[in-house]
């Protein structure tokens, strides 16, 4: 380490940091340091704060409360590209580049070197490019004239890196950059280490605990928007780290659930998966689900989660294997299909895929039910309008009236009215993707409790994809851990599982 | 029995985060259950903006009705004879087959799209029929060959658009040039002279009782139909749903491709009527009928409140845009102004109507 004296040991220090949205306190007084030429990890469960945090200091949010500071001076950021200009750039989960430029463009896109008459000068461009990847020495598993829209989802988390590096950052914050990654991780801890030698500090946001303890040198535990702890990784472990991240939260809540033993049941096959194959995403995954249960499946960011919902649900195709329901071999080649075998899909995306947002309450809820009221070719309003009611008054959506358009309702109010939609059609299985990110802790116990409620007639069943383990935890009669593609466990004792046990599990750490 | 766990379902240190148990049995008439939610407390009205000045949101809502009652307000003052049952007549003939389009238009946007082609679909079908029924005598079989070409044309159109997957504007830009170049190819640019008085009076130059134009009668219907469809039959929601957010709508199973490809069809359909209509009041088929009248067709439907982006929309409001327009082009020839001002004012008067209407 070579910071130099000056103020303090650190590049940037944040004070006590306060943000709250509509229903949600994110963070409640966060502290956080980073020192010049650091990989310092941002750890927690989903929804402890840190991707608030880190976007309080790329000026994406601002901060209710308390300080930040660069190099001593107190800034206070109210847009990214402020945050930019004084050295702060980060690689956003969501790619920002332009597909049908090259590299080269994409790192200097805005800058372009000019000669006479304003005109782009693409000899420079390249050459600062060239100049740029030579500086960091930076091995590109590919050529600054590829164009970005023929580069794989690793390639392009590379050319972002470079992008921020062009702007002379001096602090980068990566958020789950391996996510996606498999052939590139290498090339892009070498990168890490580079950046670590010239003195560029790293925010790294990460689910994985191996890799975070290989590369980081310090990591911040934040955990209900509470930091936790900051320490050095090498005091610590796997299980250390765990056990800060998963210890006793504020606000949980959680309930008793009556849970008849699956054995006193008379169980009937809902679901079968047998050898589900999709491309190389997912490899020969087999499972099943019985009426009257609700199966969890958990595990990290690209372990196949979304894919296999997508799929059961025929948004995506497989490339093998079978699905049966009710003892049918279902042929799916699109929702239409999974809908009439009474499956219904909440999907991880509710405003794109769940919602059409400019449209009421009731217009969404009754979409899904239009086609089984028509008499003549006519929509039987009355009949569908006492339907959704219904619903909105079972699911307590809090909405002025039905005419509502679902963009002004709270995130937790817009996953019910997606919820609603399905349960007036009485779905045999119901497939939950991710259901809990981004709404608050009321809403996240309420939705837990519509789940339980759904199957406590044994009519049917639910399939609920979720890395929020309380969600697994609290919900489930079972659970599938998955790790990279393929189930490496299966609990059926979820309930008497600790958060910490599971959190093991699906780092692939099998116990 | 919706909590089977009964009032010990929860364990939490915090009260306040704990969920409302008291649920209503949802039983009830629809009525005692609309007022159940008007009771409920509601948090998310501060988020709703409000800022708004409520007069101005009416302007807004009904800018279309606005601008047509300015317009008609303001010619009456100047012209005596603009506000006569003539004229109007007269105004509705004229915008009869604009108003026909509109109807179909409207929901080509609404469900996301646009077609470019339903002037040169207007001309085609106006050719056919007129030479169908002059070879053959039967204004029956002239006019199923013209809808045939209209729903070939907007089936044409959809497959391209959906399982083609190329834009809307480009599928129907290249229509509108292959149709028209089909209308002059046909007789070689020579237009159609049509004699059979059936036809004539079928269509277009026939007054119901001695004073009501019978295209006007024959736009009433496709208007009621149109509105019917879009309001109350599910095909009308699967539009709304498809132009609002495709995706969404796809994963609740609606069957966009088909949905888009019907929505083509009828606009095929009607484009193909309005061509028959217009032979026929003329008694005449010109293969350049109709040129640049899809502009006026869009701007009738955007004038009416339909959100060029899909989603959102209504056939009143397109009726009342393209009323709007036939009354601006009627009142400035009646005051005296040339075909170059109306263009003007039409351009002028949409750019406006569109700012005052547009959201925030």
């Amino acid at each position: 380490m070579r910071e130099a004296k000056r103020m303090s040991e650190f590049i940037m220090e944040l004070r006590n940091i306060k943000k709250s949205f509509p229903g949600v306190q994110a963070l409640r007084g966060v502290d956080f340091t980073l020192k010049a030429g650091e990989v310092h990890a941002l750890l927690g469960e989903n929804g402890a704060g840190k991707s608030t945090l880190v976007k309080i200091i790329m000026g994406v949010y601002r901060k209710d409360e308390g300080n930040m500071f660069l190099n001593g001076r107190e800034v206070d950021f109210l847009t990214p590209e402020q945050a930019q200009s004084h050295g702060i750039s980060m690689v956003f989960q969501e790619l920002s580049l332009i597909p049908y430029l090259d590299v080269a463009q994409n790192i200097l896109l805005g800058r372009e070197p000019k000669g006479r008459g304003g005109l782009i000068r693409y000899k420079d461009l390249y050459f600062q490019a060239q100049a740029l990847v030579k500086k960091y020495h930076i091995d590109i598993p590919f050529d600054l004239r590829d164009k970005v829209i023929s580069l794989s989802r690793g390639q392009c988390q590379i050319v972002e890196i470079l992008k921020a590096l062009s702007r002379e950052a001096k602090i980068l914050i990566l958020d789950e950059p391996t996510a996606s990654l498999t052939k590139e991780e290498h090339t892009l801890y070498q990168i890490i280490n580079t950046l670590k030698e010239r003195g560029v500090s790293i925010i790294y946001i990460s689910h994985r605990l191996e890799e975070v303890l290989r590369i980081c040198d310090r990591i911040t535990v934040l955990r209900d928007g509470v930091k936790v702890a900051t320490e050095n990784v090498d005091v610590l472990n796997m299980d250390k780290v765990i056990e800060m991240m998963t210890g006793k939260k504020m606000e949980s809540i959680s309930y008793i659930r009556n849970v008849q033993k699956a054995s006193e049941k008379v169980q009937r096959v809902l679901l079968e998966v047998k050898n589900l194959s999709i491309s190389r995403r997912v490899f020969e995954v087999s499972f099943q689900v019985n009426y009257g249960e609700v199966v969890g499946v958990t595990g990290l960011i690209g372990s196949g989660k979304s894919e296999i919902a997508l799929a059961l649900f025929g948004i995506n195709p497989i490339q093998g294997g079978e699905i049966w329901v009710d003892g049918q071999k279902l042929v799916i080649r699109s929702p239409m299909d999974t809908i009439k075998a009474g499956i219904a899909l909440v999907p991880e995306d509710r405003k794109r895929q769940g919602l059409v947002l400019m449209h009421s309450v009731e217009s969404n809820i009754a979409l899904s039910v239009v086609r089984d009221y028509v008499k003549f070719g006519w929509v039987q309003q009355g009949i569908i309008r006492k339907k959704v009611l219904e619903q909105v008054s079972r699911l307590m959506i809090k909405t002025p009236n039905l005419q509502q358009k679902a963009q002004y309702l709270s995130g937790g109010n817009q996953q019910k009215v997606v919820l609603g939609k399905w349960l007036v059609r009485k779905p045999k299985l119901l497939i939950l993707d991710e259901p809990t990110v981004g709404i608050d802790v009321k809403a996240k116990a309420e939705l837990r409790r519509y789940v339980r409620e759904m199957v406590a007639d044994g009519e049917c069943g639910v399939l609920f994809f979720s890395s929020d383990l309380n969600d697994i935890i609290q919900t489930c009669d079972r659970a599938l851990v998955l790790y990279r593609g393929r189930v490496i466990q299966e609990y059926t004792d979820v309930m008497s599982m600790g958060e910490e046990f599971l959190y093991r599990a699906i780092q692939g750490v099998v116990a | 029995m919706l909590c089977p766990w009964g009032k010990n379902f929860y364990i939490g240190q915090s009260k306040e985060l704990l969920p409302n148990f008291e649920h209503r049995e949802a039983n009830g008439s629809v009525k005692e259950l609309e007022a159940g939610l008007r009771t409920e407390k509601d948090e998310e009205r501060s988020v709703r903006k409000l800022a708004k000045k409520p007069l101005l949101q009416h302007l807004q809502a009904n800018v279309a009705l606005v601008v047509f009652g300015v317009v008609i307000v303001t010619f009456s003052l100047f012209n005596p004879r603009f506000l006569t049952f003539d004229n109007f007549a007269n105004i509705g003939r004229q915008a009869a087959m604009i108003i026909t389009m509109a109807c179909g238009m409207t929901m080509v946007i609404v469900a996301g799209n646009i077609d470019l082609s339903v002037a040169s679909t207007l001309s085609l079908a106006g050719m056919l029929s007129g030479l169908v029924v002059e070879a053959t005598g039967s204004t029956l079989f002239a006019l199923a060959i013209a809808l045939g070409l209209g729903i070939f044309a907007g089936m044409t159109n959809g497959l391209l658009v959906t399982r083609g997957r190329i834009p809307s504007f480009l599928v129907t830009l290249g229509m509108m040039g292959i149709l028209r170049g089909m209308a002059m190819l046909v007789t070689g640019t020579k237009p159609v002279v049509i004699y059979n008085e059936t036809f004539w009076r079928s269509f277009g130059d026939f007054d119901i009782l001695g004073f009501f134009p019978i295209s006007i009668l024959w736009t009433i219907g496709i208007v009621i139909l149109s509105h019917v469809l879009l309001t109350y039959a599910s095909l009308g929601r699967y539009i709304y749903a498809t132009g609002g957010n495709i995706e969404a709508a796809y994963f609740t199973g609606v069957n966009t491709k088909r949905t888009i490809v019907v929505t083509f069809v009828i606009m095929g359909l009607l484009a193909a009527l309005s061509g028959v209509m217009f032979a026929s009041r003329m008694h005449a088929a010109r293969p350049g009928t109709g040129e640049g009248m899809e502009l006026n067709v869009i701007a009738a439907v955007i004038l009416g409140g339909t959100s060029l982006a899909g989603g959102k929309g209504t056939i009143i409001g397109s009726i009342i845009g393209a009323l709007t327009i036939g009354t601006l082009n009627n009142g400035l020839i009646i005051l005296g102004f040339n075909t170059h001002v109306q263009m003007l004012v039409r351009g002028l008067v949409i750019i406006l109507a569109v700012l005052i209407a547009r959201e925030k």
